[in-house]
């Protein structure tokens, strides 16, 4: 019997073939939109957790001032001033968990000169230990020696991108006037790695000299935890012993502690954000397709009462009319979905082509289907209902 | 002889604002297996009435129905519904064949709603096109056919489960007088074939070829005509 509804449906869905494919077209659109903007939602998502994985997620960085965990990047300013010390180093070294803490001095609108072309650029000053923390590699060289105060190791987009001509190991730059050879040039890590293709590393008392910085100050401070401990543990347990340094009670902290988790969990949730943003507009759209079925199917009942007044006089019962109208609507959602997936697959894959983050699920496909066809047959319901309850004679009357 | 169809004091009121329209006022019919019968009269004779209550369109608003030796006339929705697909095979004035639907997929139609396969529909209703002389036209769509051709094609589908009447109203309105003829014979053959026929007219060009007439009038059998076989 359904298989005999369902051929049914489908020789009147052909043969309205405009109409019919208009009220396809509404829901191809709506499903369209659903997969193509989670798909690109997700795979964005995706990308960003790659890339917290190129850096690891064993860090936590210290720096001064209270920005606040739910203040996001870069935007307010330091809600209660402070600053990291020589003493929040030793402490932090003292940390259970911690394997090594590096104190970093950050050296902002440096002049930055390669053969005849001049740059502002900030530089980062590191203690020789920092270089344990470059996991993702050397494009070429390595890290300077302790004692090396004349030498850079600059990210890959400096070297290659930055200046006219590139730069290559054995180089020299000149920061402020003072001269630096370049002996390391890091891997590309790309978008999540925290700037570290546009860094230029020297040493923290280099920088020192060139800018007159205080012997005790440092503009952060990053710390690596061991493998065998958590890193929100050994976050927990840092800021715990700052709070002590800086006598300075829970909430009431003069200094932040970033965490690779902390990161990830503020970017989840913009990108939760975004989905759910995204995802609102994907949905709108297809109601507004279920409209288009429900007053296609609406038109539907007027144009064939006389039809459904045949039907009944031949023996078909109120059930029967309902199962007819649901099964041509829950079809004309599953063609549009069918179709709307199949497109938004299509340019999804052509995206990815193009280097654009996207994801494409089977949950994210099968959703599109079921919400097609629960659109379809939802807005199918009513108008189905009105034609089943028809009373025969009146149907047959119909001009 | 066999009765397939009885009504026994068969009334239809219609409230009409304050006062009580008596459509039908009391109406008793036999029809036997194989008889083949016009109910006439003028308009507001009950004419329409008695067409839906034979059609099963309608409940009277008292007195009995047989068909097939079942009482019907109180049955539920669903009941009347599945009778009318397996005992009643309708005929109407229009036609009423499924504009989306091809000649075989019509005729199939009150089979399919009745459950049959569809390898046991396509035969049949291949062998129902054959018995009303459209046997050459089993794909075509209802809209390429003839007006003469549509009613063929209509008998076809009300004679699908086998009915116990056909009942058609006004069968020949919308024919020219040619193909009106042709589908009287087509009437008067099937019915030699034994199949049992209430033709339900203003026409009395079809008196003319019925065993029996009942006259209508006022909601009441006026009066019967029977004519003596040739």
């Amino acid at each position: 019997m359904y298989k005999d509804l369902f051929e049914y449906g489908l020789k009147n869905i052909r043969h309205k073939r405009l109409r019919s494919w208009l009220t396809v077209l509404g829901i191809v659109i709506g499903v369209a939109a659903i997969v193509l903007l989670i798909g690109i939602a997700q795979g964005l998502g995706d990308s960003v957790q790659d890339s917290f994985k190129v850096l690891g997620t064993n860090y936590a960085f210290i720096i001064p001032g209270n920005v606040g965990t739910s203040a996001g990047f870069g935007g307010s300013a330091p809600a209660l001033a402070g600053q990291v010390t020589q003493r929040d180093l030793d402490a932090i070294n003292r940390v259970q968990g911690v394997d090594f803490a590096s104190g970093i001095l950050f050296g902002n609108s440096m002049e930055v000169q390669y053969k005849k072309e001049k740059a502002t650029l900030s530089v980062s000053g590191v203690q020789p230990n920092y270089g344990k923390s470059i996991t993702t590699g050397y494009d070429s060289g390595g890290f300077f020696g302790s004692s090396d105060k004349s030498s850079a190791v600059i990210g890959y987009n400096i070297a290659n991108e930055f200046f006219d001509d590139k730069i290559k190991v054995g180089n020299t730059i000149s920061i402020n006037g003072h001269d630096f050879k370049v002996v390391g040039i890091t891997s590309k890590v790309g978008e999540g790695g925290f700037g570290r293709d546009d860094d230029i590393v020297i040493n923290i008392d280099a920088l020192r000299e060139i800018t007159g910085a205080g012997r005790n100050e440092y503009s952060g401070i990053l710390a690596i935890s061991q493998e065998t401990v958590s890193p929100e543990i050994v976050g927990d347990r840092i800021k715990r012993e700052l709070r002590n340094t800086h006598r300075v009670k829970e909430g009431e902290e003069d200094f932040t502690v970033f965490t690779a988790a902390l990161v990830e969990e503020q970017f989840g949730q913009i990108l939760g954000l975004l989905t759910t943003f995204v995802g609102g507009v994907a949905i709108i759209s297809l109601i507004v397709g279920g409209i288009g079925v429900a007053n296609s199917m609406f038109t539907s009942v007027l144009e064939r009462t006389r039809e459904i007044g045949i039907l009944k006089a031949i023996g078909a019962n109120n059930d029967t009319i309902l199962k007819m109208f649901l099964i041509e609507s829950a079809l004309i959602g599953l063609v549009g979905g069918l179709i709307g997936v199949v497109f938004s697959v299509l340019i999804l894959l052509l995206l990815k082509l193009v280097g654009v983050p996207a994801k494409i699920s089977l949950e994210l496909i099968t959703t599109g289907l079921l919400f097609a066809l629960i659109i379809g047959t939802i807005s199918g319901a009513v108008p189905a209902r009105n034609a089943s309850r028809l009373p025969a004679i009146q149907a047959l009357r119909y001009e | 002889m066999k009765e397939v169809l009885k009504l026994e004091d068969v009334k239809k009121h219609y409230l009409m604002g304050d006062s009580t329209v008596k459509a039908l006022d009391g109406v008793d019919l036999s029809v036997n297996e194989g008889e083949f019968v016009a109910i006439m009269g003028p308009s507001g004779s009950g004419k329409s009435t008695m067409l839906s209550i034979l059609g099963l369109l309608d409940s009277p608003t008292s007195g009995r129905m047989i068909i097939r030796g079942k009482q019907v006339s109180h049955a539920s929705e669903d009941e009347l519904a599945r009778l009318r697909g397996k005992e009643i095979g309708f005929i109407f004035q229009s036609f009423f064949l499924v504009p989306t639907l091809s000649t075989t997929d019509n005729v199939a139609l009150p089979m399919m709603l009745y459950g049959v396969s569809e390898k046991e529909r396509r035969t049949r209703a291949k062998k129902l096109l054959e018995q009303v002389g459209l046997g050459d036209r089993a794909d075509h769509m209802p809209s390429e056919l003839s007006g003469g051709q549509r009613q063929r094609v209509a008998i076809a589908r009300a004679l699908a489960n086998d009915p116990a009447i056909l009942l058609a109203d006004e069968p020949t309105g919308n024919l020219d007088s040619k193909s009106g003829a042709e589908i009287l014979k087509l009437f008067k053959k099937l019915n030699d074939e034994g199949i049992t026929i209430i033709i339900v007219t203003h026409d009395p060009g079809v008196a003319s070829i019925v065993k029996r007439t009942i006259h209508l009038k006022d909601g009441v059998v006026e009066k019967e005509e029977r004519r003596k076989k040739e």
